[in-house]
């Protein structure tokens, strides 16, 4: 019931988007002419161009056109790349997905591991160092980050490839080395933030009372993060790679382009400066879904951490 | 200590409980806050970030903007501290003026999303009826990949240090409201939110007294993260070529200049990123510390 | 400093005939070392081919990959002068308004058909339609197919300069099969006659090539000859790999994963000087860096105004920093040394001259009060915004106000269609001083491209170029054209800005051209 609806309201989300995305296309100079036409192209060329993409039109008569053609599960054809917009994007969404994936559980893992350390050495010399490590992973701009671990690595050790991607499905272990690099690069940012969150939330839960009272007892140490805090502790925590999952698919974005990862979001953000108007719509709503689904999940996840939530609804 | 006592009684000696616990931290908050260390050094930083931006024209030993084909690509050296970049420009100077551009950006976007999110957030948590209809706006917004509505913005806009603020404050306050909601939530279920309905509390007074400085230490975590993201965002968004436009510095677009010649000419890239990882972390302390502080539960651990 | 004004002098010292010296001096190292056939090369270039339908985009990105898969009826050579490629040759008729075509005999297509007369026809029909240059076929009246192998243009009036312009590689009008004639730009079969054949397309990822095994040689040539030629594919594979950041794209050379580079930053060839590993060769005659005003707006709409913003500028700075030092200073509106060279006629008083009194006191002529002037440049091609950041400089330091206004390409491109909005815009224009002056010249006449509002003494002159008969006649003409260009200052020449390219040594005949060519090169 709970996942029913929430699958529903998911549609006035995915409307909101596409109407964004209308809006913005509306509002951004210039068209697919350009690219093709180039800077000597005479206004005859540039309106023919137009006139076969069929960008002479009135925004509100393509809207129409193009929610008409949705209705009946068709995305459209992009502008540049000779394949349908959906083709276009589901060859791309597994690199992105893969990428995001590993980032989060690289960032999991570790990030959850070094809070917890930290709150339960609290004011340690653990504590510091994790949390000054945990810092310097939120202080330092990833694309740079990602530009040093490629000359490390890629030049100067030459252990990883410097970029470019191989299919999973083509060659695993060439999979996992073009992935490692992102993948590290990705996840030391967002390993601070859930690092951070998962001491605070430790710290504010080890404070209550059901835990002193647990520790009053004589149960060890383990027994106490493992069975009281930490579920006690994932309500913020799960919220945090909720978002952090939001993060990921924006940070893949620059994560791409730094190591060539033919991903959806390079996708958009090329046609957004090739004003592939169709590839930009079709992908927004498909990321968008894909962000819905997440957050889905998330809150699946909260309801059963914390049965309050749920009744709350 | 100020919540259990809030637990085990009701009625008057709450009240009575709380007027002295508020009186004793507005005593001691500034005393307690510059004894903290970690607050101590990130407000150092920060004090120090701040004064060179606004003094910067006194500071800067170049004009940021001077072009000189003599001096292209100098190494650092005693004339050119943090050497010169492809124009010629003292990187020093660039980098002194442009904290000022990445300081503006990065508080306005802080300042924007705080109020919005608590706003929304509050709103979300508080009003049932409103929560399902704020949340589903939100999470439209969310959806949207925030590098991606910063692109698609400037391309719109055209970039400026208005779009990136613009962009940056209507990515951070969805999750900022959400990080704020998850609090309240789970405040709001507290015995002695309830207790405070059940003696009779109005709604505005249970809500700034009771569930806003409660849910204040998610937010505040959140709040240096979005500073933090901002400053870090800004630099992304010169990287992608949609942050502010030249030839004014930013931390951000220096080195963004600088990341094709970085085996080249590393200085021009590295000094800005330094400056940069300095300063979040500073922010980053200066809020820990004050989460520490002003969180009351934290308070017996001191 | 010192290296940067070396590298400028030796340029100037070589500029003329250096790509002639060039050509022989890798023509004999490749006769003396054997070929190997098979393998795989891998060309980086920093963005997609906007199209693989060669003859709808006039992108460079597109011609990179395009020139290795489809070929057209003539084509430039090495020199710029029309050869024939799928042509056997052309006929044109004395009073010059019938060209006509014969055609190579079992040219293949990647299909498997064979070339025809109709072919050519369906593309040339085609070309009219999405070509984005198609209105180089405006002086075609109607295309006759006389047999297979025989097709005559019929023009409507005489046009001498036709050949040159339909050879132009901007937008190939290449020859594909009938089959695609109905499809719209950008939804062909990608099917060509060239060495190579495209076999895979992944957006922002890759383009692979694979060799055409039953590839039609010419072997009217010895070898390859500018877009034309005996072509002979070594490598099995050819991708062509999008890495958008420079540091990337060298780091990847570096690491030897990639064996061309389409663009060497300078600042990375010069650390790598000196490596083994590492080859980088200098194509000095790659653009014209340009900056257009606008004539018809508010303070560039005086063109006392316009003529301080000429005197005012200093070209080895701009030009010197954009580049990364990698250009020679020009003011002539062609390639020093090339037929139409007319010298400094009319830049000896204006260009790089850098004179603040005399801008200030033109400024005052103009009454400037210190309004804004707009400057256009695009985020997306660093040499326009480098351009733009130093003019800026420069011109507030004779007291202009000037605001940069930096925009992605698309929009760069549809501001500066706009009447107004904008005074002035930087541009490096690489295929037009290409193509020589009549192209050059197009640009600047006619309804837009560059000028918003046309100057008539150039539209004049325009027409006295197309018509010339002779080449001095035309000389002639061209002399009074860049005259005129320091007369009207519409657009400002900065400088002749150079490429450099780079491959991993054991890759050899590798030849800087206007595309890379993946044929004719071999891994040692």
């Amino acid at each position: 019931m709970f996942v029913a609806r929430r699958l529903l309201s998911a549609i006035p989300v995915l409307a909101v988007v596409s109407v964004i995305t209308f809006l913005l296309m509306w509002l951004i100079p210039g068209d697919i002419s350009a690219e093709l036409g180039g800077t000597e192209a005479t206004p005859e060329i540039l309106e023919r161009i137009r006139e076969q993409f069929g960008l002479n039109k009135p925004i509100l008569e393509r809207a129409a056109q193009w929610y008409g053609a949705l209705f009946q599960g068709d995305l459209g054809h992009s502008y540049l790349l000779n394949r349908s917009v959906a083709d276009a994007v589901f060859e791309r969404l597994p690199v992105t997905l893969s990428l995001a994936a590993l980032g989060l559980v690289l960032a999991s893992v570790f990030g959850v591991l070094l809070g917890i350390l930290a709150a339960v050495r609290h004011n340690s010399w653990v504590d510091q160092s994790s949390m000054v490590g945990a810092l310097i992973g939120l202080s330092i701009p990833d694309f740079w980050f990602g530009l040093v671990l490629i000359i490390v690595f890629g030049v100067l050790l030459g252990w990883l490839p410097t970029g470019g991607y191989v299919p999973i499905t083509e060659d695993f272990l060439g999979w996992v080395r073009s992935m490692t690099l992102p993948a590290l690069t990705l996840a030391f940012t967002q390993m601070g933030v859930i690092a951070r969150m998962t001491r605070s939330s430790m710290l504010d839960v080890l404070d209550q009372d059901f835990i002193r009272t647990a520790r009053a007892k004589g149960m060890s140490a383990y027994t106490v993060v493992f069975k009281h805090a930490l579920r006690n502790a994932l309500v913020p925590i799960v919220t945090v790679m909720g978002l952090t999952a939001g993060v990921l698919l924006s940070g893949a974005v620059v994560i791409e382009s730094v190591f060539s990862l033919p991903g959806v979001g390079r996708l958009i953000v090329g046609s957004i400066q090739r004003r592939d108007f169709p590839i930009i719509q079709g992908g927004l709503l498909v990321t968008a879904c894909v962000f819905v689904f997440v957050n889905l999940v998330v809150d699946i996840l909260y309801g059963w951490l914390d049965p309050r939530v749920r009744n709350e609804r | 200590m100020s919540v259990e006592a809030i637990q085990d009684d009701t009625g008057g000696s709450l009240r009575a409980e709380m007027a002295r616990a508020r009186r004793r931290r507005t005593t001691q908050f500034v005393v307690r806050l510059l004894r903290h260390p970690s607050f101590a050094i990130g407000a150092a930083i920060l004090l120090v970030f701040v004064v060179v931006a606004v003094f910067a024209p006194l500071i800067a030993p170049y004009d940021p903007n001077k072009n000189s084909y003599r001096f292209v690509l100098y190494p650092p050296s005693a004339e050119f501290l943090f050497g010169t970049d492809s124009f010629g420009r003292d990187i020093l100077s660039r980098v002194i003026y442009g904290a000022r551009v990445s300081l503006y950006i990065a508080v306005a976007v802080v300042v924007l999303t705080g109020i919005f999110g608590v706003i929304l957030g509050t709103l979300a948590s508080y009003v049932r009826w409103l929560d399902a209809f704020v949340m589903r706006g939100l999470d439209g917004l969310m959806a949207f990949p925030g590098v991606l509505l910063a692109i698609a913005l400037a391309a719109a806009l055209g970039p400026s240090a208005t779009t990136a603020i613009v962009a940056l404050s209507v990515t951070f306050t969805p999750r900022t409201a959400r990080v704020v909601r998850a609090g309240v939530l789970v405040v709001q279920g507290m015995q002695y939110v309830e207790a405070a309905h059940a003696v009779g509390a109005s709604h505005l007074r249970i809500i700034f007294r009771y569930i806003l400085a409660n849910a204040l230490s998610p937010l505040i975590v959140q709040l240096t993260y979005v500073f933090a993201v901002s400053i870090i965002a800004e630099a992304i968004l010169s990287f992608l070529g949609v942050g502010p436009p030249p030839p004014a510095p930013s931390l951000g677009n220096i080195i963004a200049e600088g990341r094709n010649t970085i085996q080249e000419a590393w200085w021009i890239a590295v000094f800005p990123g330094l400056v940069i990882a300095v300063v979040v972390l500073g922010l980053n302390l200066m809020g820990d510390g004050l989460r520490d502080i002003i969180d009351p539960r934290q308070r017996n651990e001191r | 400093m010192s290296e940067y004004r070396k590298r400028t002098s030796a340029l100037r010292a070589l500029a003329m005939g250096s790509l002639v010296a060039l050509t022989a001096a890798f023509a004999t190292s490749g006769a003396a070392l054997a070929q190997t056939m098979g393998g795989t090369v891998t060309v980086v270039h920093n963005s997609n081919p906007p199209s693989l339908d060669a003859m709808a985009t006039s992108s460079g990105q597109s011609r990179n990959v395009n020139m290795n898969v489809y070929e057209t009826l003539y084509g430039f050579d090495e020199n710029i002068v029309p050869m024939p490629i799928l042509a056997e040759g052309v006929d044109i008729s004395p009073d010059g308004l019938k060209y006509t075509f014969t055609l190579r005999k079992g040219v293949k297509f990647h299909n498997g058909d064979v070339m025809k007369a109709s072919d050519v026809k369906a593309s040339m029909e085609r070309y009219r339609k999405v070509g984005a240059t198609g209105n180089l076929l405006n002086a075609v009246e109607s295309f006759e197919i006389v047999d297979d192998y025989t097709i005559i243009f019929h023009m409507k009036a005489k046009t001498p300069t036709f050949l040159e312009s339909f050879s132009s590689p901007r937008a190939p009008a290449v020859i594909i099969p009938e089959e695609d004639f109905a499809a719209e730009a950008g939804k062909t079969s990608l099917v060509g006659t060239g060495p190579y054949k495209i076999t895979e397309y992944v957006p922002d990822s890759h383009v692979t090539l694979e060799k055409f095994a039953d590839y039609t040689q010419d072997t009217r040539y010895s070898g390859p000859d500018g877009f034309g030629g005996k072509k002979t594919a070594y490598f099995d594979k050819a991708i062509f790999r999008v890495i958008v950041e420079p540091g990337a794209q060298v780091a990847a050379l570096e690491a030897g994963e990639v064996d061309i580079l389409d663009v060497m930053p300078p600042s990375a060839a010069r650390r790598l000087e000196g490596s083994k590993d590492i080859e980088v060769q200098e194509n000095k005659l790659w653009a014209f860096s340009t900056f257009i005003l606008n004539a018809n707006d508010g303070l560039t709409s005086n063109v006392k105004f316009r003529e301080a913003v000429q005197v005012a500028l200093n070209m080895e700075e701009v030009v010197g920093i954009a580049t990364e030092g990698l250009f020679t200073l020009n003011g002539g509106w062609v390639y020093p040394g090339t037929t139409y060279d007319a010298g400094d006629i009319g830049a000896a008083d204006y260009y790089n001259k850098h004179d603040v009194e005399k801008a200030k006191a033109l400024l005052k002529e103009a009454g400037y009060n210190n309004e804004p002037f707009s400057l256009l440049t695009d985020n997306s091609i660093p040499v326009h915004n480098k351009t733009a950041v130093v003019i800026a400089e420069q011109l507030k330091a004779v007291g202009i106000n000037v605001v940069i206004n930096q925009v992605d390409w698309p929009s760069a491109l549809n501001l500066r269609m706009q009447d107004t909005g904008w005074n002035g815009w930087t541009l490096s224009m690489g295929i037009e001083p290409y193509l020589g002056p009549a192209a050059i010249t197009a640009t600047l006449a006619g309804t837009r491209p560059h000028f918003v509002k046309p100057d008539p003494v150039l539209e004049e002159l325009y027409k006295e170029l197309t018509a010339g008969e002779t080449v001095e006649a035309r000389k002639a003409t061209f002399a009074k054209i860049q005259k005129q260009l320091y007369t009207y200052f519409g657009i400002i020449k900065l400088g002749d800005i150079g490429l450099l390219q780079a491959t991993r040594s054991n890759i050899e005949g590798f030849k800087t051209f206007r595309f890379p060519r993946v044929y004719d090169i071999w891994r040692q």
